[in-house]
């Protein structure tokens, strides 16, 4: 038999949970959800104060769905399941559901373009004490 | 009537669920494993399992480094039934 191994390093596990704690400060969350009948969408209160509804045949877990009358909020806030349907939706989904990918990625391109990281930031300090961009000669 | 359990599977503390959709790293097999209050993507190589690198953040919730053991134990020694769950949840 073809035993299988823990790829993720212990080193790897200890980084990924420094990182996910980080991340637990700032992360979007979804805090309440319900499914409105009326409308047929999944509608969700999110940490941020905002709330998003979604139409049902738009998120591909639920569109075969009879009932979501028992949708919850998943460990972690960042999702739902159905134990009816058996089967869920992440927030990144229900975003990209409501926004379009198209959007969100010009958005998303926009807001990572405009930050400057630690070591750019760090590079810019450097060329800046040598005395900056070299002047124009031609 | 009882559904089939085609979308999830509980091994001891932990619940799998693989979530139609889920882009990130669809072509790697990966499920979304719950434990106590919080959340890790595992993927499922030739070799063994991994925390998801394709996923951005992989921990979701506060999970503890014994939790993030279990999910990778427990990922590693059902393999052959939790990437079965994973190829069923697969469209077509």
């Amino acid at each position: 038999m073809n035993k299988k191994k823990i790829l993720t390093t212990p080193a790897k596990r200890r980084v990924a949970l420094a990182a996910a704690r980080q991340r637990e400060r700032t992360a979007t969350k979804i805090v309440a959800a319900r499914y409105d009948a009326d409308r047929d969408a999944v509608v969700v209160d999110l940490s941020t104060g905002a709330t998003l509804g979604v139409h049902r045949l738009a998120i591909p877990g639920f569109a075969r769905a009879k009932a979501l009358a028992d949708i919850a909020i998943t460990p972690g806030s960042e999702g739902l399941w159905s134990e009816a349907a058996d089967d869920g939706v992440l927030l990144e989904q229900l975003l990209v559901a409501a926004a379009g990918e198209a959007t969100l990625g010009r958005i998303g391109g926009r807001i990572n373009a405009s930050k400057k990281s630690a070591s750019r930031a760090a590079a810019s300090r450097a060329n800046g004490a040598k005395g900056g961009r070299p002047r124009k000669t031609a | 009537m009882v559904l089939p359990e085609v979308g999830s599977k509980r091994i001891g503390q932990v619940r799998f669920r693989a979530i139609s959709g889920d882009h990130a790293g669809a072509s790697v097999p990966h499920l979304h494993a719950d434990i106590g209050t919080g959340e890790v993507v595992v993927e499922f190589l030739l070799d063994g399992v991994r925390l998801s690198e394709a996923h951005g953040a992989p921990i979701r919730g506060a999970v503890t480094a014994r939790e993030l053991r279990v999910v990778l134990e427990t990922a590693r020694d059902s393999y052959d039934e939790l990437l079965a769950l994973w190829k069923a949840s697969q469209p077509g």
